[in-house]
C-alpha cells in the first residue's frame, strides 16, 4: 500500500481548481498503483464544505498544518512546515500540486530540503515499469519531451493548470481533517512581509484561467479594451494581451502572453486582432481550443486556430459578447 | 559588495529547433546559443547595484566550451571576471545537480547577493536558485521586479509579482533573487565594453574547485529526458463566413457543442 499526497492551496476558504486537478490526478493514479491519497494543506482552517469537496475528488484523509510564521505565506516557512511534516509522517511515494506560482516559488526549495524530485509543468503523467514517467514542455514549449525520474527518491509532481481535467466530485464522500503544529525555526522565518498591492480587477488569474481572452495591435488603442473586457466577463475570462500592445503600453505587462510574457493553456484561448507572431504563439498554442478573430483573412494567427471569424472585430465583439449572455443565461 | 549573477547559455529564442535522428534530444548542431533572456535582467540588475554601492560583479555559468561567449558577453556588458564551471563530470547535469556544484562552491565564497533570471527559458524548472538558496541556508525571494538594497543593515526589499499583484518583502542578506523582465533594460555592451572583456578573467572551475565528484553531480540529478516531439497541432481551421450577426450564432454554437466549453 503507497501513499500520494497531493498539495492543495484553499482561496478564500475553498480548494482552488488546479488543486484539485492534482488531487484527482493523484486518485486515478494512486488507484492503479494501490496507493492512499491523503490532500495536504497549509490553512488556518478546513471548512467541512471544503473537507467535502476534497474527500469528493479522491481525499482520504486532509492533513492540515498549521503553526505560527506561515501567514502571510513566505516560501521557507513552508518549506519547513512540509518538511517537518513529512519528516514526521514518512515521506510518500509521490507527490502531486498544480504548479501555481506558490508552488513554483517554494516547490523546488522544499524538494531540496527534503530530497524530493521536482518536476513542474507536467502535462501527462504515467506509470511504466513501476517508476513515475512525466511528460512536459520544453523551450516555452517547442517540443515536449518525457522526464524519467531519479530512482530513490520520491516525484514531486508539478501539473500545468487545465490539463487534468477534475471532473465532477465523488457525492457523498468524506474524509477526515488531522491537525498537525508545525514548528517554524527561526532560521526560516527571516523573511518579512510588508505589503500586498493588489493588481485590482476580479477577473481570474491569467495563466491558470480557463479561458482567456488576448488583444492585440489591430484593437487600435487602449480605449477600445472595454470591448475585450465586455467579451471577458460574459465568459468569466481572464485578460490577455500580444507583446505589442504591452510595450506600447496601452496594457500592463503582466498581461502579456508569449515567449517573453505568460504561457497560457486554457480551455478556451480567444485572439482578438492578434496577427500570431510566433513570440505570441509559443505562449498560447498548448491552449485545448483557439479561437481567433481577426480583419486580415491571411493573418498567420487563424493557422493554429480552431475557430476563425474574419471580419471587423470591433462590430463582432459587441455582438459575440450579446450572444455568449445570451447562451449563458439559457444555459 | 560583492554580487554574483548565475547565468545559463540557452539555444537561440529565435531558432527552429530540430529534432535528433532518436528523438532523444534536440539537434544542437546548427543552433545558435544566447545568454537565457531573464538572466540578462540579472547580469543589469548586478551592474546597477555595483554602480549604486561600489563592489564587484562576477558572472558564473556551467556548461561546454560555447559557455564562454555567453560569459565574455556578461563582462563586455560590466561584469568584473567570470567563472566557466567546466569538467567533464559536469556533463548532463541538470537543474538539481546544477545547485549542488555552485553551491559546494560557494560554500567557499563570500557573496552579498546572488541574483538569477526568474526563468531559464529551455527546460523552465526555475530551480537552480532556489536550491542554491536552500543548500546555503540563505533566503530567497523568487520573480524580483524592483530591488533595494542596504549594506549598512545588511538587507534588502524587494517587490515581486505574484498572483493578483506585488508583494513587497524585507530579508537579510546574503540572500538569492531571480529577476522578472521588469526590473530593467539590459544594457548592450559597449565597443569598449567588447575591448575590455578581452582582457578579464575567466577562470575554468573543475568538479575538484567546486569541491564535487563526478559521482556527487550524477547523484543530484533528477530527471532524464527522452522521447522528444513536437506538440500535436490538430486544429479545425474552420473559417467562419457570413454576416456578423449570423457568424458570432455559429461560433457560440460551436463552443457550446463541439468544444463544450460554455
Amino acid at each position: 500500500m503507497g501513499a500520494y499526497w497531493a498539495l492543495v492551496e484553499l482561496k478564500d476558504g475553498q480548494p482552488r481548481r488546479g488543486s484539485l486537478e492534482a488531487l484527482r490526478l493523484a486518485a486515478r493514479l494512486a488507484e492503479q498503483a494501490g496507493a492512499t491519497v491523503s490532500a495536504v494543506t497549509i490553512a488556518p482552517a478546513v471548512s467541512p464544505q471544503a473537507a467535502a469537496t476534497l474527500a469528493g475528488y479522491g481525499a482520504k484523509s486532509i492533513e492540515r498544518l498549521s503553526g505560527d510564521g506561515l501567514d502571510p505565506y513566505t516560501p521557507t516557512a513552508y518549506t519547513a512546515a512540509l518538511a517537518a511534516y513529512t519528516k514526521g509522517a514518512g515521506a510518500p511515494d509521490a507527490l502531486f500540486a498544480c504548479t501555481t506560482s506558490r508552488v513554483r516559488d517554494f516547490g523546488p526549495r522544499f524538494a531540496a530540503r527534503a530530497g524530493f524530485v521536482y518536476c513542474p509543468d507536467v502535462i501527462e503523467v504515467a506509470h511504466k515499469d513501476g517508476a513515475m514517467m512525466a511528460r512536459r514542455p520544453l523551450y516555452a514549449g517547442k517540443v515536449l519531451a518525457t522526464a524519467r525520474f531519479a530512482a530513490g527518491r520520491p516525484p514531486f509532481i508539478g501539473t500545468r493548470p487545465n490539463n487534468f481535467p477534475p471532473g465532477d466530485p465523488t457525492a457523498g464522500a468524506a474524509a477526515p481533517v488531522n491537525e498537525h503544529t508545525v514548528t517554524i525555526p527561526e532560521g526560516d522565518r527571516r523573511m518579512e512581509v510588508l505589503e500586498f498591492q493588489p493588481a485590482g480587477g476580479d477577473r481570474p488569474e491569467l495563466q491558470e484561467a480557463r479561458i482567456v481572452v488576448s488583444g492585440g495591435r489591430g484593437m487600435k488603442g487602449p480605449e477600445n479594451w472595454h470591448l475585450l473586457e465586455a467579451l471577458a466577463d460574459s465568459l468569466g475570462a481572464a485578460l490577455g494581451a500580444s507583446r505589442a500592445v504591452c510595450d506600447a503600453g496601452w496594457r500592463p505587462h503582466r498581461e502579456q502572453v508569449g515567449q517573453t510574457g505568460k504561457t497560457v493553456t486554457p480551455e478556451l484561448y480567444i485572439a482578438v486582432a492578434i496577427s500570431g507572431a510566433i513570440q505570441h504563439r509559443v505562449g498560447m498554442s498548448s491552449s485545448k481550443w483557439i479561437v481567433a478573430v481577426n480583419r486580415d483573412k491571411d493573418a498567420d494567427i487563424f493557422k493554429i486556430s480552431d475557430f476563425g471569424l474574419v471580419g471587423d472585430v470591433f462590430e463582432i465583439l459587441p455582438l459575440l459578447t450579446a450572444e455568449i449572455r445570451k447562451a449563458k443565461g439559457s444555459g | 559588495m560583492r554580487l554574483l549573477a548565475l547565468i545559463k547559455q540557452v539555444p537561440d529564442t529565435f531558432a527552429r529547433l530540430a529534432l535528433t535522428s532518436d528523438a532523444q534530444g534536440i539537434e544542437t548542431k546548427d543552433l545558435g546559443w544566447v545568454i537565457s533572456p531573464y538572466d540578462e535582467f540579472a547580469i543589469e540588475a548586478a551592474l546597477r547595484l555595483r554602480e549604486a554601492h561600489t563592489g564587484e560583479v562576477i558572472v558564473a555559468s556551467l556548461g561546454p566550451a560555447r559557455v564562454v561567449d555567453s560569459l565574455r558577453q556578461a563582462l563586455a556588458m560590466g561584469a568584473d571576471a567570470a567563472f566557466h564551471f567546466t569538467d567533464a563530470a559536469f556533463e548532463g547535469a541538470d537543474a538539481a545537480a546544477t545547485a549542488l556544484v555552485f553551491s559546494k562552491w560557494l560554500a567557499g565564497q563570500q557573496f552579498d547577493l546572488i541574483l538569477c533570471g526568474r526563468q531559464a527559458v529551455d527546460d523552465d524548472c526555475q530551480l537552480v536558485h532556489a536550491a542554491v538558496a536552500e543548500r546555503l541556508g540563505w533566503p530567497h525571494v523568487h520573480v524580483v521586479r524592483q530591488l533595494e538594497v542596504d549594506p549598512a543593515t545588511k538587507t534588502m526589499t524587494a517587490h515581486r509579482d505574484v498572483e493578483g499583484g506585488v508583494e513587497v518583502v524585507r530579508c537579510p542578506l546574503p540572500a538569492v533573487i531571480t529577476c522578472q523582465w521588469n526590473m530593467n533594460q539590459p544594457r548592450l555592451p559597449s565597443l569598449q565594453g567588447i575591448m575590455k572583456a578581452k582582457s578579464k578573467p575567466i577562470t575554468p572551475v573543475s568538479a575538484a574547485d567546486a569541491g564535487v565528484t563526478a559521482d556527487d553531480v550524477a547523484g543530484a540529478c533528477d530527471l532524464r529526458y527522452g522521447d522528444f516531439a513536437y506538440p500535436a497541432q490538430k486544429r479545425q481551421n474552420k473559417i467562419i463566413a457570413g454576416e456578423p450577426a449570423a457568424v458570432v450564432k455559429e461560433l457560440v454554437r460551436l463552443l457550446r457543442e463541439e468544444a463544450k466549453v460554455l
